[in-house]
């Protein structure tokens, strides 16, 4: 499965969903790692339900965040994708790390 | 670096004046956050003397270049909101930019680009200095514009590069449980929930507080205007302990409190009966500011006066 952090600086995760700068996008399938620009993080308006489209586009099945806003849960939900929240300040190399230890 | 903002669903709540109130016990290592990008008063609040100002692009403008436009009038026909005009005999269309949603629905259906695109101004942003020493961003949209989630983005990315390591950064939100106030509240470590003690006050925060309990946010309120109807300050109570929210303290409705923000000054620095419940409430959010414990401190609070 494909699981998606947000992230700003390419080193830790964002502690926001919607207008971070870049998603990190691991597969647990083949250990595959990308940093994904996110396009919409400038939007006028609609960040977060944007974000969550184009993270369904990807074929994510999971997104690991601090937080995520209402609209942007519904359509996440809506996609079938999972919302698994963790803590701010972490590492991406140590949220990655946890997800490859389940 | 910790970032509280203040919140309240319903407009004139007392969020600016209960955030220029911690602003005052933060300093000298605060900066404010003024986020209410639709009518911001925080720099009056604070007393501000702006030092530098930039523009807000939001995103691109329509123009219609009439060198190369032939007057075939598809995009007059794919507005939908009216605001291609055209005049003369050969027609010459153009965008009149007040009534432009910015949709580019024109841009999309000219056949030969004769719809272009221009970086259009949709309001400033300014860094100000304020009397209390600290600094304050805030920004102002062109009437009309709507493009606030953003600009608070930009308000907060602004704040966050003036404040140090060590700062506290104070964001005042907007009104409202809209798109504004989710990126004025998102990745925030405490929200205060300004509950005015009427009606309204009480619905309009019971909304908020839901938003902020979807978001997993670390919250804490604070009544205003209590006393004046004790049926109301038990009902706003019965809200904030229903939405499982802690209650620093209760502000009372008194005139020391208006008549200090008449003279320029915040509720920091009221010397009346009405010092108590503000030096308690603040205490008690400084109790939870500790808490959090990245080492940041909002101030010590003075001793409170005989």
């Amino acid at each position: 499965m494909k699981y998606a952090l947000p992230t700003d600086d390419g080193k830790t995760v964002s502690k926001v969903f919607g207008r971070a700068k870049n998603f990190a996008i691991y597969d647990t399938e083949d250990s595959s790692y990308a940093i994904l620009e996110n396009e919409g993080a400038d939007s006028e308006h609609g960040a977060g339900t944007g974000a969550a489209a184009f993270l369904a586009t990807m074929g994510v099945g999971s997104v690991v965040v601090p937080e995520v806003g209402p609209k942007a849960a519904e359509t996440l939900e809506q996609a079938g994708i999972g919302i698994e929240s963790l803590g701010t300040g972490i590492s991406l190399d140590d949220a990655i790390a946890g997800i490859r230890a389940r | 670096m910790i970032t509280i903002c203040v919140a309240s669903g319903k407009g004139g709540a007392g969020k600016t004046s209960i955030a220029a109130a911690l602003a005052a016990m933060a300093r000298p290592t605060c900066v404010f956050a003024d986020c209410d990008v639709d009518a911001a008063n925080g720099a009056i609040a604070l007393g501000a003397a702006t030092t530098a100002r930039e523009p807000y692009f939001a995103g691109p403008g329509f123009m219609i270049n009439s060198e190369i436009c032939t007057g075939c009038g598809l995009c007059e026909a794919s507005c939908r909101f009216a605001a291609i005009r055209s005049e003369g005999d050969p027609p010459r269309f153009m965008i009149v930019s007040e009534l432009c949603e910015r949709c580019g629905a024109c841009y999309e259906r000219c056949p030969i680009k004769a719809v272009v695109t221009y970086e259009k101004t949709a309001g400033e942003l300014f860094v100000s200095t304020t009397r209390l020493g600290i600094a304050i961003v805030h920004a102002e949209l062109v009437p009309g514009e709507d493009t606030s989630g953003k600009l608070v983005r930009k308000v907060r990315e602004r704040a966050q590069a003036i404040a140090g390591e060590h700062a506290t950064i104070i964001v005042d939100a907007p009104p409202g449980i809209g798109c504004p106030v989710i990126a004025s509240i998102s990745g925030c470590d405490l929200i205060i929930v300004v509950v005015e003690a009427s009606a309204s006050g009480i619905r309009d925060a019971e909304r908020l507080a839901k938003l902020i309990v979807s978001m997993g946010r670390r919250t804490i309120a604070i009544i205003n205007k209590a006393g004046l109807n004790p049926d109301m300050d038990a009902r706003a109570r019965d809200m904030l302990k229903a939405m499982g929210i802690p209650l620093a303290g209760e502000m009372p409705f008194h005139p020391s409190l208006r008549s200090a923000e008449e003279s320029g000054e915040t509720w920091m620095t009221v010397d009346s009966v009405a010092r108590h419940s503000v030096a308690s409430a603040l205490r008690a959010i400084q109790g939870l500011i500790d808490s959090i414990g990245d080492g940041s401190r909002v101030a010590a609070i003075e001793e409170e006066k005989p």
